[in-house]
């Protein structure tokens, strides 16, 4: 009996750090001096913490947190379906724009610079993950909504077309507002995503 | 490949010895404009830029006074110590604007009795008797200060205007020429070229053909690069200590705001719009809202 309870009970989040992903805050550290370092770590973890609720309440569990190269990504075991999918990665996000919005807000009261740069960077990460560019959340989002009306092997195959047409039109954005050199890092490390995680499957990032 | 802990140690200890090995901020002008889009500066730029737009929607610009050490506006106004761009682009122009009113009465009733015809030997005009208003050279001016005073002494029955310094301070920043050419109109009372009436010019204006290309007068970084009422397309910068340049009647603009610029760092192409008759570079120089000579400087 006791054993039975054991093996009910989920195993604890796990939280890997790879290599890849100290190597991307050592560039980031070796490049910029304005406390950017400061608010990307909080951004990220309420991000995901939004992804971990939205797991939570759909009585799945969260296994395993991942920060490497590709960023952050989450495992989890348990079954969702499609809507219960789009909503979880869609928490990510909206957990994040409404935390940077308050961060914003009270950095704007406090007339601290901290808070303020904490909400505008946390507002452009999470609009950039709401980009529909698997695996991007926005990815997540669109081939989930898009599963739930057609044939799941459809919805892939519009939902990465969709993806590279995004790609394609965001560095395309990116050059015509002269901000080439950062867009088009992003976009070739996007690219080496999409190559890298063609597979994806219960992974959120 | 395996990262130890060991690893990450020894790489940020090595970043941040050549952090501190290095000058803080002193990026190539030539080199900068390419590279610099590396810089995480810009972002860290734009995110507090986003941060301000979530805060207090469009929270105006301020312009540091004074005492500021950094050459960035900060987030938030802190009293007396800033005061909001806005605010001083709109005084500035009224007072521009003002001036063109009202002191060039004394000339128009002269013009009248020459029988509508335009004025142009101002200095004969005016009676010998009036004490010049402008004060005597101190020791320190050089030559260009000197001349300069002398020209403006033809119109000494005209107070200098509020806001207005003759003063050559010493300012705390190197700088430099925002570009070559003929000053085709300088700082001070003139003959305004298209009312023909003596109105005081707050810059001075510099020759440059539509697209040749203009300079930050020193490093600092963009207020606004925007579209003002007469001046045309006018880009701003803040050097910090209070001061800030202005650039007028651009073609286009190639600085963004809130970008941190060099000296002599292309921030704008030369061009005609706003008042005027031809294309050239109006180029002022102000410190907590009072314009200095640039000339004195350029």
């Amino acid at each position: 009996m006791k054993a039975l309870l054991k093996k009910a009970q989920p195993p604890p989040l796990k939280i890997r750090v790879g290599a890849g992903f100290l190597l991307m805050l050592a560039l980031v550290y070796a490049l910029e001096s304005s406390g950017l370092l400061a608010v990307i770590l909080p951004s990220v973890i309420v991000h995901e913490l939004g992804h971990i609720f939205a797991l939570g309440r759909f009585g799945a569990h969260p296994t395993r947190l991942t920060a490497d190269v590709a960023g952050f990504s989450l495992d989890y075991m348990g079954e969702l379906n499609h809507l219960q999918a789009t909503a979880t990665a869609a928490a990510g996000p909206v957990f994040g724009l409404v935390l940077a919005a308050a961060a914003a807000r009270l950095g704007g009261h406090f007339e601290s610079e901290y808070l303020l740069l904490w909400g505008g960077f946390g507002f452009i990460l999470n609009i950039f993950n709401l980009l529909p560019i698997a695996p991007l959340d926005g990815g997540r989002i669109v081939y989930h909504l898009l599963a739930l009306v057609m044939k799941e092997d459809v919805a892939a195959r519009i939902s990465n077309v969709l993806a590279w047409v995004f790609l394609a039109l965001f560095l395309a954005v990116g050059a015509a507002l002269g901000i080439g050199v950062a867009v088009g890092l992003v976009g070739i490390w996007l690219i080496l995503l999409r190559c890298r995680t063609c597979k994806w499957r219960k992974s959120m990032t | 490949m395996k990262l130890g802990l060991t690893h990450v140690a020894i790489l940020i200890l090595s970043i941040t010895a050549i952090k501190l090995a290095l000058p803080p901020k002193a990026p190539e002008p030539e080199a900068g404009t390419a590279l610099s889009v590396l810089k995480m500066e810009q972002l860290a730029d734009f995110a507090m830029s986003v941060g301000r737009g979530l805060a207090g929607v469009n929270a105006p610009i301020y312009v540091s006074k004074m005492e500021e050490d950094g050459t960035k506006p900060s987030a938030t106004p802190k009293l007396k110590t800033e005061f909001p761009l806005e605010d001083m682009v709109e005084q500035n122009l009224k007072g521009f604007k003002a001036q063109a009113e009202t002191k060039p009465s004394l000339l128009a009733t002269v013009s009248e009795a020459n029988g509508g015809f335009p004025l142009v030997e101002i200095p004969s005009a005016v009676p010998e008797a009036l004490p010049p208003a402008t004060p005597a050279p101190s020791p320190e001016t050089n030559p260009k200060v000197d001349a300069f005073l002398q020209a403006q002494a033809a119109f000494a029955q005209y107070s200098l205007p509020e806001k207005v310094s003759y003063d050559y301070p010493v300012l705390p920043f190197e700088y430099g020429s925002p570009g070559d050419g003929r000053a085709s109109s300088g700082f001070g009372y003139r003959m305004h070229p298209i009312q023909n009436t003596v109105r005081f010019h707050y810059g001075t204006d510099i020759a440059r053909n539509e697209g040749d290309d203009i300079y930050a007068f020193a490093n600092g970084t963009v207020l606004s690069a925007s579209e003002i009422s007469g001046y045309g397309l006018t880009v701003m910068l803040d050097h910090g200590n209070g001061y800030t340049s202005l650039y007028a009647h651009c073609s286009s603009t190639v600085a963004k705001v809130g970008e941190w610029v060099a000296k002599g760092q292309l921030i704008a192409k030369a061009g005609q719009t706003g008042n005027v008759t031809g294309p050239h570079l109006h180029f002022e120089l102000m410190c907590n809202g009072i314009y200095y000579n640039p000339e004195f400087y350029v």
